[in-house]
């Protein structure tokens, strides 16, 4: 159960208070700075994986508590070095599904550059209407097709060093941010107010409490999630000491919940897909 | 077919878990409570209510939202009635609020004998009751106190028996404050907010209250003077001033309240057109430093000439006060 209630935890401690401030600043773009679209825009990032994610984890562990299962739905997305490795890491059920019965069946990539780049943007056109019937999810889906198309046909140069992989993070990462804008906004007008309010000078709208709680929310999430993608270094022997060490972690992850958590949180996102 | 040690074993463990909850949950509620003594700062984290409740040598205590806070200065009133005063406005609250804080300074043991409360039509529209977690920590002493809590939802009484959750949204602002230590001065609660050249061009709210809210936020009213009343302590309202004055149904909703409080036995002061200079709006509904100090006198040198303040404190369960209505 340790898996849902760090869903739970992802949800209540990081999505529901980062949904605060995005809230705010998205459902009125054009009053706000540059810095303070910035910021929202990366809140909104962690807000979107920390609740769907944490809607996944519930998912799994409830499955697994049962018996069955379930393949993870990510994995560490914003450590990605491309477009394409988001998408291998990322919602990675419905991945599967568009590249399965979309993107396979329209041709792939066996009929040239040309087809491979129409299926690509196909594929994800029809991924963004899967969000729902508006501009902005047909707009984020061409946006991830485009990105896709120009990382199938640009090849990463074959340096490999600490810095160039933090440098690869991070482009892709606000590559992804720059989709964030056109599904968060309400339309595609807010979109637009987003993006060329990105340059306007202004103070920065913190609302300390909520960034605080946020931001505390969002490192507890990478570090648990780090060590668990470092299964070999935390592992322990399955014994006694094994269910002991899940007793803390629930019980610390309850805690989390109850003291850091939005008391009254939104739904998830996702459940209105 | 029944594995009697397999089902022990997992009995033991789920016992274990419940125990390591408990004592973990206590042992952050307790930690967190030592922190939160002294700290007497933020509206989120209770420490505002704490500043009133440990200061229980005030004779008089002001209550309401950010239009107490930010508008009556206790000195003011001190000058004029000769009595320490204590202002336990909070932002963003109202009349539920001002009856909770009310009942737990009561159970504190404040001397207050006078209560001065600030009549928001508002109160009709929504009382705020949502914002009560600022009170979570204090779950437990008095009855007025958790039924507000426990009818924020129906999970609520069973997330509060967890001492953690009572400090919910609140630990982390507790923790900064106490390493800053006591930083801000206590002005008895005071707060005025700084002059603007221009008024902010933000409106009041503009709502409307159904049935059920109008009759919430009366039967708050009401209740705050009868326990007031109960617990010997005379209830002055103050019908303060708006930007370009109410609206045709705010003044609808002041009357009905002023009815309603003075039904209790309560008085009404009505500066509603006090006829502030205009410029000393910094937004719709609040004064800056100069407006609060001029309407303070007002209220202040109103409560003398109508005798509303009590010489002695009224005998528990006795009937009407000096309340001029």
């Amino acid at each position: 159960m340790g898996l849902a209630l760090f869903g739970i935890f992802k949800k209540v401690v990081v999505a529901d208070r980062l949904a605060l401030y995005v809230d705010a600043v998205y459902s009125n773009p054009s009053a706000h700075s540059g810095s303070t679209l910035l910021l929202a825009t990366y809140a909104f990032a962690f807000q979107i994986y920390a609740d769907f994610s944490g809607y996944s984890d519930v998912a799994i562990g409830c499955a697994r508590a049962l018996g069955f299962d379930l393949r993870p739905n990510f994995d560490r997305p914003y450590a990605s070095r491309s477009i394409r490795e988001f998408w291998r890491r990322w919602h990675i059920s419905l991945s599967f599904w568009l590249r399965d019965y979309l993107y396979v069946p329209l041709g792939g990539s066996q009929h040239g550059r040309a087809k491979t780049i129409r299926n690509l943007f196909v594929t994800m056109i029809l991924g963004g209407l899967w969000h729902g019937a508006a501009w902005t999810f047909v707009v984020w889906g061409a946006l991830q097709g485009a990105l896709l198309a120009v990382s199938h046909v640009v090849r990463r140069p074959e340096v490999d060093s600490p810095l160039r992989r933090a440098f690869d993070v991070l482009v892709t990462f606000h590559l992804v941010c720059l989709g964030w804008v056109f599904f968060r906004a309400a339309n595609l007008s807010d979109a637009m107010a987003v993006l060329s309010g990105l340059t306007r000078d202004g103070a920065t709208f913190v609302d300390a409490h909520t960034i605080a709680h946020g931001t505390v929310g969002v490192v507890v999430m990478l570090l648990v999630e780090s060590a668990r993608s470092f299964p070999d270094r935390v592992r322990f022997t399955p014994n006694e000491f094994v269910s002991i060490r899940a007793v803390i972690v629930s019980a610390a992850l309850l805690l989390g919940v109850a003291l850091l958590g939005v008391e009254e949180g939104s739904q998830f996102i996702y459940l209105q897909f | 077919l029944i594995d009697v040690e397999a089902g022990a074993n997992l009995m033991s463990r789920i016992i274990f878990s419940f125990v390591v909850l408990f004592a973990v949950d206590r042992g952050c509620g307790l930690a967190l409570e030592h922190v939160a003594r002294g700290v007497y700062d933020g509206e989120r984290t209770g420490g505002l209510v704490r500043a009133v409740i440990d200061h229980p040598e005030a004779r008089v205590l002001l209550l309401g939202s950010s239009r107490v806070r930010r508008h009556l200065d206790p000195r003011r009133f001190e000058s004029a009635l000769g009595r320490s005063v204590r202002n336990a406005g909070c932002d963003g609250q109202g009349i539920a609020y001002a009856r909770a804080v009310a009942a737990l300074a009561r159970a504190r043991g404040s001397r207050a004998e006078l209560y001065v409360v600030d009549l928001n039509p508002f109160d009709l529209i929504d009382a705020r009751e949502s914002r009560a977690g600022v009170l979570s920590p204090f779950y437990g002493e008095v009855p007025v106190v958790d039924e507000l809590l426990a009818s924020r939802s129906e999970w609520a009484p069973i997330y509060l028996e967890s001492h953690a959750y009572r400090f919910n949204s609140a630990a982390l602002p507790l923790v900064f404050r106490a390493m800053r230590g006591q930083a801000v001065e206590d002005d008895r609660g005071f707060s005025p907010l700084a002059r603007r050249e221009r008024p902010r061009d933000v409106d009041g709210p503009d709502l409307e209250g159904d049935e059920a809210s109008t009759r919430r936020g009366l039967a708050h009213y009401r209740a705050l003077v009868r326990e007031a009343r109960a617990g010997g302590v005379s209830v002055v309202f103050v019908v303060g001033p708006v930007r370009g004055g109410w609206s045709a149904a705010d003044l609808d909703r002041i009357e009905l309240l002023a009815r309603a409080v003075r039904d209790e036995g309560a008085s009404v002061i009505d500066l509603r057109d006090a006829g502030l200079d205009s410029s000393r709006w910094v937004d719709a509904i609040h004064l800056d430093a100069e407006g609060a100090d001029e309407l303070s006198r007002r209220v202040a040198e109103s409560l003398v000439p109508e005798s509303l303040v009590p010489e002695t404190r009224v005998p528990e369960g006795s009937g009407d006060t000096q309340g001029s209505g």
